[in-house]
Order: C-alpha cells, then structure tokens, then sequence
C-alpha cells in the first residue's frame, strides 16, 4: 500500500509521522499534534496495576476533549521544564481500516537547571487512517509500563 | 508594608503558639522516626479496602510503619493482617503486591502457615525435639483489624482503643456513600514524592489552596456563599468539611460532569465532600466518585504516597467508564488538581529543607467555615500531644492549652 502520490510506501509515511507527533508534543505545538489527527481522534493511558490485578485507564480524551486539556494548561500549575520523547517504531500492520504501529517510548524530563531524568517508558499502539488522502492518528492508546510519575502530569504523554 | 531582614524572618511570628508550625518537623530526622513510632506504629490506619480481597484467601500486601504487612480474607469470610515476616528466620513471606494463598509457604525453609495466621506446616520437626520450637507456638504475628464502611483499618498497637473510640464519629457523615451501594476500587496509583508526609497531608486539609487550583478557582470558590460553608472536627486529630459544591460548567469540558452516570449514595453529583483522618488518611467524595489516600513517611524529605479510586461494584460498562473519567478529570496521576498539590508539597519542602523557610503559618480563622485552618490547627495539636512536642517550637514539651 501507498499514498496518493505512490511514492512513499505507507509503512514510511507512518514511521515519520510518529516521530513528527513526538516533535510537536515535545515543543507543546499542540495544534500541529491535533492537525495529525483524525476528526474522531481517541486518546487513552492505560496502565496495568499489579495492586490490583487489573488494567486501569488514567486518561481518556477524545480531540475535543484534548483541545481543551491543552487550551487549559498555561493556567495549569505544570511540571516546569521540558519532555523530550523517544520513540521507536516497532512494528507496522496493515489493517481494513489503515495501520497498527506499535512504537517503543521513553519520556525524559529536563528541569531548567538543564537536568535530566526517565519520567516514563511505555508502548504507543496507534492507529493510522487514510483521511482524504492523508494518513491521520485515530486512535493512540498509551500502555505505560512507569507507574510511579512522581508528582504527576497535566500534559498527556 | 515591607521586606524582611534575616532577624525578622527567622523569628517566629507574633501569633499564638497553635498558628503557627515550625520548619523543623517536617525536616529532623528524629522526630520523622518518633512519628514513625509514635503515631503511624500506634494508630489505626486504613489499609485497602475490602473489596480488594473478594475471595476467600486473597491477599493484599502493603508496607505500614516501615514493616511489611498483609491482609487475607479466610475461609471463614474475615480479613485478617499478620506482619510479612516468617516466624523462623524472619524472610519475608509474600512479595506479590496481590494474590490469592490457602497456604502461604516461606520460601526459605518452607514452614507453612494458613489466612489465620497458623503455622501448620515445619519440615522435619523432629529436629527440634527437646529445644521448643513447635507449631502451636510460631504462628504469625497477627495485628489488629477492623473494618469501616468497608475500609479496612489495622493497628499496630495492641493496646490502642478500639477503631470506633478512635474515629469518634469523623466518618459517620461518610458512610451512606461509602456503603450504601457496594463499591469497588478501580484506581491505584503510588508514587513517592520529595516531600515530608505532613506537607503532602496538608494540601488535603488546607481550604484555602483551592486559590491554587484553576478548576477550583473556576467551579468551587464561587459555588456557595463562604459563610455557607461548615467544617467539623473530631477527637484525636480529625477534620471533615461540611458539603461543598461545585458548579462544573465554569472549567471547559466539564460541563454536564455527573449527568450521565447516578452519583453516590445521598450526594449529588455536584456535592463536594472529605475528611482527615489522623494521622494521613483522606477520603473525598466528589458526586459520583471517592478518592481514598494515605501518605507514609519514608524519611522526612520521601513520602510514600497510595491513592485509589472507587465506583460501584457490578455497575455497567458505560457508568463504569463515565465514573473512571470523572475520578481522572481531578484525581490521579493525570488528573488536573493532583499534579499541582505534589507540586505545592514538594515546593515547601524544598524551601523547609534547608532552611530557607523557617515557619509556617495556620492562623485563618474563620469560624469553622470558608476557608478556615481549623482542621490544619486540629492536626498539629494532635501531633503534639502524641510526641510531646510543640509543633511551633518543637525542642519544647508540649503544653495543653485546651
Ligand atoms: S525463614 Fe521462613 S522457613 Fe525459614
Ligand atoms: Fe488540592
């Protein structure tokens, strides 16, 4: 399968997208990570708790809802400092309705004294669409491995 | 109005003695280890809840006072708590945070030992024929438990008063909604923070943060007159609110919050309720969901903290899902007040820490209603008298002033 164009095999077209939306959550350019996004964008953290013996979910939004979680964090009391995310793409499934793209992430965060730690490390297992003719996230479910995020935080990883 | 120089900041400040809170307790290494002690070693204090055990033999492992604990549901239905220590050689006995055990076998030598805390099994006891050791006498150190509304309480102390005397009726006002439909946890995080236990525990009994947190500044500070609002205190240490409310269309997004799934028992989904239990233990009820926390000291600047959250046990899916969002739209590692209160606790205590803040000031008094610091006060008077301390002066013996 490819893109419009048929240039650029669609499994490619995936792999720089998933590091395009790292880049923008990275630089908080919230509206280029949306504008990569379907219309019915889902987004969840799912979280397995051995407490528990059960999976839990610690976020769900869709894009509307996640319009406004970031319209709403300059007034936020938020972590200072930056998050810079590595992610590598694992795997690439074609499915009826587009792609499966599973990618390994770490989470680091730097504070302004310019240290830096491992916030978070998990899976992103997206779904990519083809959406008039663009491939579009519809779905990213976040599967976190770190539990302990110390004080937490308001921006979805 | 004027800055201060060093002199001036470092006395303590002209209020009563009960106004005020030093620097020093959140940061001495040996009073943390006499809070250890002292109140965590012999207070009740909420464990897990009872549905985190809904089979005979399940098991919820939890640390409490520096010790290793557990609680088993037995065959005969009541939950139990025995120290995660073999009676041998003292190995530790169960490392999964959870599980389901009829018999718990040590690892090490493998003895045996049943949910009632019974040694039923030591591997060629003949050995021990003539020097005592025997299976009637090394059962498990069992430590007392009771159960509330379906919370799960155990005391180190056996001595202490029972857990009703201690409660004094601070979760009397709790109970239709913790127990009026059963409720089961669906959220649990822990997390360690870089903060004194008493730091984090007071952004939970401190009113007037809320003009910290833009979803309260946006849907609770206007809600209700404050002169509308009530606190209660209780014997030893505990502190609740009265009913707040909350007016959700005033954050984005919130708008409609609780419409589409049945509030609690006796709340509506836009009653705002929590008490203090002492020494750290917070239940907060929000229209359609409960957030239970505890903090445990870990050292005085590391704070261990435990918060789950609950709906009912056995609704559908949608509700479910619905109750799990309202719970995370406030609560929880993502959650928009939850970041900002370890944010507050950890800020203080770097400022405590070494000493660049000296004192803090509980001097709102507002009649026990806005945003008073009466359960603030009530908290630290409790910490006095149980170390015999003078939370404002702590090198001085505490003096009971009524
Ligand atoms: S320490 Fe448990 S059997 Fe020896
Ligand atoms: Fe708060």
């Amino acid at each position: 399968m490819t893109a419009d164009d048929g240039k650029v095999p669609l499994t490619e077209a995936v792999r720089e997208l998933v590091g395009q939306a790292a880049l923008a959550l990275d630089a908080e350019a919230f509206d280029t990570f949306l504008g990569l996004c379907t219309e019915d964008f889902q987004y969840r953290i799912r979280v397995m708790s051995p407490e528990l013996g059960q999976e839990m979910i610690w976020l769900e939004q869709s894009r509307v809802e996640l319009g406004k979680l970031f319209a709403a964090l300059p007034e936020h009391l938020t972590r200072p400092g930056r998050l810079t995310r590595q992610v590598s793409v694992a795997s690439i499934h074609e499915e009826t309705a587009g792609l499966l793209a599973t990618s390994v992430f770490s989470v680091f965060h730097t504070d302004f004294a310019g240290r830096t730690q491992v916030l978070a490390v998990g899976r992103y297992v997206d779904r990519w669409a083809l959406d008039k003719g663009a491939l579009r996230l519809r779905e990213r479910d976040v599967h976190l491995d770190t539990r302990d995020l110390g004080i937490g935080s308001h921006v979805p990883l | 109005m004027s800055a201060r120089d060093d002199h001036s900041w470092g006395a303590p400040p002209k209020l009563p003695a009960s106004h005020f809170v030093s620097g020093t307790v959140y940061t001495d290494p040996d009073i943390c280890a006499e809070e250890v002690r002292e109140l965590f070693g012999k207070l009740w204090r909420f464990a897990c809840h009872e549905s985190e055990l809904p089979k005979a033999f399940d098991y919820r492992v939890f640390d409490h006072a520096g010790h290793s604990l557990f609680c088993i549901r037995g065959a005969d239905n009541r939950i139990r708590t025995f120290v995660n220590v073999c009676s041998h050689r003292g190995a530790k006995l169960l490392s999964q945070p959870r599980g389901n055990a009829e018999t718990i076998t040590c690892f090490y030598h493998r003895w045996t030992y049943d949910a009632e805390g019974g040694c039923t099994g030591i591997p060629r006891p003949a050995g021990y024929r003539g020097t005592g050791p025997s299976r009637q006498a090394m059962g498990l150190r069992e430590v007392r438990t009771e159960i509330k509304a379906g919370l799960v309480f155990i005391n180190l102390d056996d001595d202490s008063a029972s857990l009703e005397t201690f409660l004094d009726g601070a979760l009397d006002s709790f109970e239709e909604a913790l127990s009026g439909v059963p409720l089961e946890v669906f959220h649990y995080n822990r997390a360690e923070l870089n903060a004194n236990w008493k730091a984090w525990h007071e952004t939970n009994m401190d009113m007037y943060h809320e003009n910290m947190h833009v979803v309260l500044r946006k849907t609770q500070l206007n809600a209700m007159p404050m002169e509308d609002r009530t606190m209660a205190l209780f014997s030893n240490g505990h502190g609740a609110s009265g009913e707040l409310k909350a007016e959700y269309a005033g954050y984005a997004g919130f708008a409609g919050r609780g419409d589409d799934v049945p509030p609690l028992p006796g709340l509506k989904s836009t009653d705002f309720r929590f008490v203090d239990l002492f020494p750290s233990t917070t239940i907060l009820l929000r229209g359609t969901a409960v957030r239970i926390d505890t903090a445990t000291p870990l050292g005085p600047d590391k704070t261990l903290l435990e918060m789950r959250g609950l709906g009912v046990k056995g609704e559908p899916m949608e509700h479910r899902r619905t109750r799990i969002k309202h719970h995370n739209q406030y609560w929880g590692p993502f959650g928009r007040n939850v970041p900002e209160d370890t944010f507050a606790a950890e800020a203080c205590a770097a400022s405590f820490s070494k000493g660049a803040a000296r004192y803090q000031i509980i001097a709102r008094d507002e009649n026990l209603t806005g945003q008073d610091d009466a359960i603030l006060r009530a908290f630290y008077a409790e910490w006095g008298r149980r170390l015999n301390r003078q939370p404002s002066a702590p090198e001085l013996d505490w003096v009971d002033d009524g």
